[in-house]
């Protein structure tokens, strides 16, 4: 038997599983991996969070009640896919330009970057959507509620609302998680989508195969189905042409208006190509999501006792022919499609309400100083955070009130209808350059308040919203106001009577509110921003029809000189004609005026052959105007760069004067360095010819005793080791320096640097047995350094442990320690005798090698170099007192 | 008489190498490996010549150079510089502080004792044509 | 200086673009020409399998719209990528910076 527990047990994996792999996917996004996570799969697969639990489990139980009507709300979007050229694609180029985070955002930016228009949009979204949080959280309960029926009913309904609130949270706490990492500037959220793509998978995976089991398992294939089919009644279920059409133009737009489409196909759209395929690819998985409903809808009528909910049919069916594994996959596609709603909707809402309801009142309220500050960006999470779990809280609260029932069914529609509103203002702001910021205020406002009263208070049911007497008789016995009834209308169905008389006011509200006001210059600009893709689509206009379009040019002098001079300098010349606002008549004086101004960021000719067109008329379009100002800005940028560059320059003059006493220095530093070294070569030197010479003489004369030639000759082949090492040292040297030094700093790995390290003295002496061994946790620490230098200072040190280190089976030990968040050690000790104390202190100085104190001293500049070195990198080396051995202690910034 | 050289220089071998060579020629030679205390040195031994190594501990042979001159006694002291050394500025700081000669290391014994020879009979006349008693 | 207004261009590539945008406008026309066919089972006239051949019909335009879809959209995705222009240069011009905003947040 099926045990509830494990079910709960699965479904906690499962949310864990979605943890992992967003958290993975966000790593990998950090780490610039982007390659399948740019996918056009991923994206096409991301879309289906169109498909909510409303539509996983609901299809059937629609399919059931309305016949074959249910596929509409996959019909609509599936056209708009196919079509997206020409309506997915514009609104996608015009928001990546414009960096719309959400469609209220992009709305917004249309009609000159309103507030109001952004804020009331944000309310209607937040508005229509929590009740759809309410569907999906229901839709999990509901099917919880149906395994635990399973074992005999061991859950109540108080425990029914605990289990909702736990998603609740434990979704909220995954969307704060992933959804609100940082602020992207393109509000990104890798992490989501990835976990949003493979809940698609197994949502499409269960349906499929309680689908696949329905027909070949339960039936005989598809031939036995049809007959069922035919012989079932809820084939026969009539149609309205009206309903039909209606339904399948609103599901279209809706699947362009709603917040958590927007993100999926807009915000979260890495590249348009991904379209190519997400055009076939998304009609391919909606068709496959409602090839079965049907089947599973006439299979479960059939086989399950009357009065079982339709709704759970998916679920039901597996459950009562045992098929418990079919039954938990069959669950996991619900539960998926529920949650991904649910987070993509919240991230959705949260950056609306965040930036268009929260930011403006918190910025009003803060002084100058603390925008300036970074306090803005936190606050930014803080808020989203915020809205998250208030907007799934929200979500739980409705379902609570409105204790599940009847009314949320009918939820995803409605919803529907309320973010419809928008379109519109969308469209008309596409496409006509006269629609006005009032015109969509006043249009989204009265098609809200349509929609509340013909749709979304009536579905509360008689009870909550209206009463009886308000549904048939209207308000104070009006009877053209009645809710369902407008304008006299009846007879037609509630939701094409809403959707039709919600849409045509809101469009008439629109056009009529967009020609009695007037935009803003931004908004004017911002138009013909909008609306030129689509003209340049289709023909050009000639520019005589333009010349008393005023706006057209002040967006074309802004282009060129910026938005704040131009738009000053069109108000000074409208104002000395004696009119408001900011765009003057096109006359003679004002184009003189105008290239005169333009050729101080055109060059004359180019402003004046500009003009000459302008005014000749006939040839030259408005885009080709546009485009020879663009390219202006493109030169004015350009210049703008140059000088920046002389900047540079002077800059960079700076540094090589800096460098230059750099090398002043470093010359007289190399002076004395030859003048030791000569002096470190001749004094062997000096002994070795003093006496050889004096050997030679004896010998000569014969005076040679044995004891003295052996003295003698044991001083001379001393001062010659002596030579032989200091001339050893000095090739180290050489190495060291000739190694090309950048001063680039770059990312490094360290065990990396180190085994290189290692390996070059390996190569140079391989007679010298040290065993090196590199050691701790810690050495796996990055470091932004440069690699060149800190190679020589590791070089030199494993080099010297190579020459010096004394003991019998020299080992040299590398370990690395994170000394805190600035600085890490690497130490470097061997099992040598070591430093004695009194030389400590000097080994760093420059030829204080430790001369006839330490039989095997060098040339003692290596270790200078390395001090040097590491001081100007920021850190520093110095002898570690009391170890086993020699051992040096290297400190290197972590950061630069 | 003994020809009597204090030789100044902080390297064993080449005090060793000169010592021996000298006392063959008969020299009675002296030797001081310290810088800091080299004119003290001067003081207590009154050399007929003195032989100064430049990279000394604790003081430089240049400045030893310096005291030495300093006190009048030693004005007409033959002072060699023995240095590793082989810069024109080191030789000309040695001549401007008053420096008899100036070898560079490493040097040819023969023409180390013909220079140290000359320097002393150079002085032995010098200081007969001064002070003929 | 005359600022720059029209560059002509070879004349294969405008007869390739000329190809191209009308086969966008091909979708165009597959989408309205599906909506026009999933409503036509309502002209049918009713009988007993009237139901079940709706479905059927509905799901094989959908199948069919599908591929002619899939077809289209390759034949665009590949001259895209071949940098060919598709539509109006100024057009492409916008493409073209989003796509390089997309490489700058890389």
């Amino acid at each position: 038997m099926l045990s509830f527990n494990l079910l709960v047990i699965i479904c906690i994996l499962y949310t864990c599983l979605m943890f992992c792999i967003a958290f993975w996917a966000d790593r990998r996004a950090e780490r610039g991996k982007l390659n399948w996570l740019k996918s056009p799969w991923v994206y096409t697969l991301s879309l289906s969070v169109y498909c909510t639990a409303w539509t996983f489990y609901g299809a059937v139980g629609y399919a059931v009640r309305s016949g074959a009507e249910f596929v509409v709300i996959y019909l609509g979007p599936s056209l708009i896919m196919i079509g997206w050229w020409w309506s997915l694609r514009r609104i996608l180029i015009i928001a990546k330009a414009q960096r719309a985070t959400s469609i209220a955002d992009l709305i917004s930016s249309r009609y000159g970057k309103s507030s109001i228009l952004a804020a009331l949009i944000t309310i209607i979204a937040v508005i229509g959507t929590t009740p759809y949080i309410a569907l999906q959280l229901q839709s999990i309960t509901q099917s919880l509620w149906v395994f635990s029926q399973v074992e005999s009913g061991v859950y109540t309904e108080q425990e029914s609302s605990w289990i909702a609130l736990g998603i609740a949270i434990g979704l909220s706490l995954f969307t704060v998680l992933f959804g609100t990492r940082s602020i992207d500037i393109n509000e990104r959220h890798h992490g989501v989508i990835m976990a949003i793509a493979l809940e698609a998978l197994v949502k499409i995976i269960a349906l499929l195969a309680v689908g696949i089991f329905v027909v070949w398992g339960i039936s005989d294939g598809p031939q036995d189905i049809m007959a069922q089919i035919i012989s079932s009644e809820i084939i026969d279920k009539e149609q309205s042409l009206s309903r039909w059409s209606v339904l399948i133009v609103l599901s279209a737009c809706a699947f362009l208006t709603l917040p958590r489409m927007f993100q999926v196909l807009i915000v979260e759209n890495s590249d348009i190509k991904h379209l190519y395929t997400a055009s076939w690819a998304f009609p391919t998985y909606v068709m496959l999501m409602s090839l079965f409903v049907i089947p599973i809808a006439v299979v479960g009528l059939k086989y399950l006792p009357s009065g079982s909910n339709p709704d759970m049919f998916v679920l039901t069916i597996p459950l009562a022919f045992e098929q418990h594994g079919l039954a938990i996959l069959s669950f996991l596609g619900g539960f998926s499609a529920a949650t991904s709603m649910i987070v993509i909707a919240s991230i959705a809402l949260s950056t609306m309400v965040s930036n268009h309801l929260v930011m403006p009142i918190w910025l009003q309220m803060q002084s100058e100083r603390a925008v300036v500050s970074g306090d803005v960006r936190k606050m930014l999470l803080f808020s989203r955070r915020i809205a998250i779990f208030t907007i799934i809280f929200f979500g739980y609260l409705y379902l609570k009130i409105s204790g599940g029932s009847e009314a949320l069914s009918s939820m995803g529609l409605i919803a529907f209808v309320g973010v419809v509103q928008f379109l519109p203002a969308i469209i008309g702001g596409l496409l006509w350059r006269g629609a006005t910021r009032v015109g969509a205020i006043l249009g989204a406002t009265i098609g809200f308040i349509i929609w509340g009263y013909t749709l979304f208070l009536p579905s509360f049911g008689l009870g909550i919203g209206f009463d009886d007497i308000l549904m048939s008789q209207g308000p104070w016995g009006i009877g053209w106001l009645r809710p369902q009834g407008l304008l006299g209308v009846s007879g037609i169905d509630p939701l094409v009577h809403a959707v039709v008389f919600s849409l045509l006011f809101n469009s008439c509200a629109f056009i009529f509110g967009s020609l009695i006001s007037f935009p803003s210059p931004i908004e004017r600009v911002q138009a013909a921003q909008f609306v030129n893709l689509s003209t340049r689509l289709k023909s050009s206009l000639a520019w005589s029809e333009v010349l008393d379009k005023g706006e057209e040019l002040l967006a074309m002098t802004q282009r060129t000189m910026g938005a704040q001079g131009a738009q000053s300098l069109f108000r000074a010349a409208a104002h000395h004609q004696g009119k408001e606002g900011y765009i003057p008549d096109i006359t003679p004086e004002f184009l003189e005026l105008l290239e005169r101004e333009l050729s101080g960021y055109l060059g004359s000719a180019m402003a004046h052959a500009m003009l000459v067109k302008l005014i000749g008329g006939g040839e030259v379009s408005v885009d080709d105007l546009m485009a020879a100002a663009n390219e202006a800005a493109q030169l004015v940028e350009y210049s703008s760069q140059l000088e920046l560059k002389s900047e540079e320059l002077h800059k960079t003059a700076g540094l090589l004067k800096d460098a230059n006493q750099k090398l002043k220095v470093l010359s007289e530093q190399k002076d004395e360095f030859l003048a030791h070294i000569s002096h470190e070569l001749r004094t062997p030197m000096t002994s070795i010819m003093s006496f050889s010479a004096i050997l030679r003489a004896e010998a000569e004369e014969g005076t040679l005793d044995e004891s003295t030639l052996t003295k003698f000759s044991t001083i001379i082949n001393d001062e010659a080791e002596r030579m032989t090492r200091l001339l050893g040292g000095l090739l180290d040297l050489s190495r060291l320096q000739n190694t090309e030094i950048s001063a680039t700093k770059e990312d490094i790995d360290l065990v990396e640097l180190l085994e290189q390290a290692i390996s070059y003295n390996y190569n140079e002496r391989v007679d010298h047995e040290l065993t090196i061994h590199i050691d701790n946790n810690d050495i796996g620490e990055k470091l932004y350094s440069n690699k060149d230098q800190l190679f020589q200072v590791f070089l030199n040190i494993i080099s010297n442990a190579q020459k010096y280190c004394d003991a019998k089976h020299p080992r040299l030990k590398i370990s690395a320690q994170r000394a805190d968040d600035e600085y890490i050690y690497v130490d470097f000790i061997d099992n040598g005798t070591g430093i004695a104390i009194q030389d400590q202190a000097q080994i760093f100085e420059k030829f204080t090698q430790l001369k006839h104190k330490n039989p095997r001293s060098g040339a003692g500049l290596g270790l200078n170099i390395c001090k040097h070195i590491m001081q100007n990198l920021g850190g520093d080396i110095a002898y570690l007192p009391a170890q086993d051995g020699a051992a040096f202690r290297i400190k290197i910034p972590r950061k630069s | 008489m003994q020809k009597r050289l204090l030789l100044v220089e902080d390297e064993p071998n080449i005090t060793q190498a000169i010592g021996y060579l000298l006392a063959r020629e008969g020299w009675n030679v002296d030797t001081h490996p310290d810088g800091g205390s080299a004119y003290n040195a001067v003081l207590a031994k009154k050399p007929d010549v003195l032989v100064l190594d430049v990279m000394l501990p604790n003081k430089t042979g240049f400045e030893v150079l310096a005291e030495v001159r300093k006190n009048a006694d030693f004005k007409d002291l033959p002072i060699l510089m023995l240095t590793a050394l082989g810069q024109k500025k080191d030789r000309e700081k040695a001549e401007g502080l008053g420096a008899t000669e100036y070898m560079i290391k490493p040097f040819s014994n023969a023409v180390l004792i013909s220079t140290l020879e000359q320097l002393y009979i150079e002085t032995r006349q010098h200081s007969l044509l001064n002070h003929p008693s | 200086m005359e600022p720059r207004i029209v560059k002509p261009k070879p004349i294969y590539l405008e007869r390739r673009s000329y190809r191209l945008r009308r086969l966008s406008e091909g979708l165009l026309f597959l989408q309205f020409l599906t909506f026009a066919l999933w409503i036509l089972p309502f002209l049918w006239q009713s009988s007993d399998t009237r139901g079940l051949n709706t479905i059927l019909w509905i799901f094989g335009v959908w199948m069919i719209a599908i591929v002619v879809s899939l077809v289209i959209n390759r034949i665009l995705h590949v001259s895209d990528n071949d940098h060919a222009e598709i539509g109006n240069p100024p057009d492409s011009l916008t493409q073209n910076k989003s796509s390089e905003q997309d490489n700058a947040e890389l």
